[in-house]
């Protein structure tokens, strides 16, 4: 059996070799190039082909893939909007991703940075690299005296509210399907508008579901406690980025830490270092002491890298023999 | 009743505020400089000082309060280490420090530190301060997945542990003197 992987990074390696370990049987081969119609001929030979990027999966590339052999593709990442989902259908294709690599990489980024804003951790590290070695008045606030709204208590909101009672914060929490666990704690607002009226920090863990659409917009935050924090690692499109730098301005919102965009695609993940900056309110909000701005980042640890390559590896395998893993999409 | 208090920063005044409001019958006058012989007289008419200073309390500045009828010295930390304590006792002083600010803020300091740099936040934050938005090779380490030591588990290691737990850190200690319920 062979599995041919594209996009393989660096930092994928060491997960790579201990999978191979597990798996003497199977013969890996990579490469660090994404795959297009021109480099689908290096899976020739192979079973299922492994595969991560943002760089559409079109039908000219399936063809090609599917033209060497190779019909079963493993995602080694849970979005699957770039697959051209009539092309694989009409040629036989298995696809599977990965859903869950890890919700703590998730809701530790969340905290972290949560925590940081708290902490006013930015400026007072910009003041220590130039040498201003004096701790007044950047002083901090202690996540045990907040009252921390959660947004959403999936997989990833539950792992923050863990870590929230860890630090001692009053946890208040809503989700459109409670939490029986939770229910019980008595965690739960009754809506939105409480959790808004009652909350010095706020953290989203829900979809980008249209439903959700700029949940997080001028009305919602006229609702929220003067000085409120706010954090969105969940999906751009929860937040209507005017409204928070409208807030941010009047001081209705005191801080707010942002690991994804609603036009991030085409910004994010790209070197604009000594370029211009093409998003001038990214840059705008990137400058400002109370913000941090990280590029999609909150999965990427050592951890949910391992997970990716292990269940995507898995599911590779699976496909080639014929079964079908339980992270296969249907589609 | 009267309190004078020195050295108070803005950002002390919201809690001095909050006291003043809880103690109303008290009433309580404040300079942001520091006591010293030159400030002493500030003083004047008060019952009891409080200070926060790295400026040493000499003998020359306990005799300069004692002068004016007050020996009572509340300091706003817990170093007493520049105290004249010979000239304390000589001159009959009542003194009181702060042992214990908030454990808590010194355990979730530790903690956000810790994650930080696993998480790798100061180059992370340099990239995207340039506009350097990739985000490999930049990885990071979960707190979860760590076995982290904690030395010493007192009012603030215990604290530090509790975080540690909310994170599903494995945690091991290590103090002389073991904590009965750890």
């Amino acid at each position: 059996m062979k599995i041919f992987a594209y996009g393989i990074r660096d930092d994928e390696k060491p997960a790579l070799e201990d999978w191979e370990k597990k798996n003497p049987d199977v013969t890996v081969g990579y490469t660090q190039e994404l795959l297009t119609p021109e480099t689908a001929q290096l899976a020739k030979g192979s079973d299922s082909a492994v595969v991560y990027q943002q760089l559409d999966y079109t039908k000219e590339t399936l063809t090609a893939l599917a033209e060497v052999g190779v019909k079963n593709l493993s995602l080694r990442n849970v979005g699957t909007d770039n697959i051209d989902f009539d092309a694989a259908k009409e040629l036989g294709f298995n696809v599977s991703n990965v859903p869950v690599y890890s919700p703590n990489a998730i809701a530790e980024h969340s905290m972290i940075q949560l925590s940081r804003l708290l902490r006013r951790t930015k400026p007072m590290d910009a003041k220590v690299a130039k040498h201003d070695l004096r701790w007044a008045p950047t002083i901090g606030r202690e996540m045990r005296m907040q009252t921390v709204g959660v947004i959403g208590t999936g997989n990833i909101g539950r792992k923050a509210i863990n870590i929230l009672k860890g630090f001692g914060a009053k946890v208040i929490a809503y989700d459109k399907f409670p939490n029986k666990e939770l229910q019980e704690e008595g965690l739960y607002v009754d809506s939105l508008d409480d959790l808004y009226a009652q909350a010095d920090a706020i953290s989203l863990y829900v979809p980008g579901v249209p439903e959700n659409h700029h949940l997080i917009n001028k009305d919602s935050i006229a609702k929220m406690k003067d000085g409120v924090v706010l954090v969105n690692v969940s999906r751009g499109n929860l937040m209507d980025i005017d409204a928070i730098i409208d807030g941010l301005n009047s001081g209705k919102v005191s801080d707010f830490a942002m690991d994804v965009y609603e036009e991030e695609v085409g910004l994010f993940n790209e070197d604009w270092s000594g370029k211009e900056f093409p998003d001038p309110k990214i840059a705008d909000l990137i400058a400002r002491d109370n913000v941090l701005v990280t590029p999609h980042i909150a999965f990427y640890t050592t951890k949910a890298v391992d997970e990716m390559v292990h269940q995507s590896f898995d599911a590779a395998v699976a496909f080639a023999k014929g079964e079908t893993p339980a992270i296969a999409v249907k589609f | 009743m009267k309190v004078f208090a020195y050295g108070i920063r803005d950002d002390e005044v919201p809690a001095l505020k909050s006291w003043q409001e809880e103690n109303p019958t008290v009433e309580v006058d404040y300079t942001n400089e520091v006591l010293t012989a030159d400030t002493v007289a500030l003083a004047k008419g008060a019952n009891s000082v409080v200070t926060l200073q790295l400026d040493p309390y000499g003998a020359d500045v306990l005799e300069g309060l004692a002068d004016l009828g007050i020996k009572n010295l509340s300091l706003r930390n817990v170093g007493t280490e520049t105290i004249d304590f010979e000239a304390a006792k000589r001159l009959d002083f009542n003194l009181s420090n702060v042992p214990v600010y908030s454990p808590n803020a010194i355990a979730e300091h530790a903690m956000i530190q810790l994650s930080r740099l696993l998480r790798r936040t100061k180059p992370m934050d340099a990239k995207v301060a340039k506009h350097d938005l990739r985000w490999a090779p930049t990885i990071g380490r979960e707190v979860r997945m760590q076995t982290v030591g904690v030395i010493g588990t007192g009012n603030i290691g215990r604290k530090s542990i509790n975080i540690l737990k909310g994170f599903g850190a494995k945690v091991i200690a290590y103090d002389k003197f073991p904590n009965k319920e750890l």
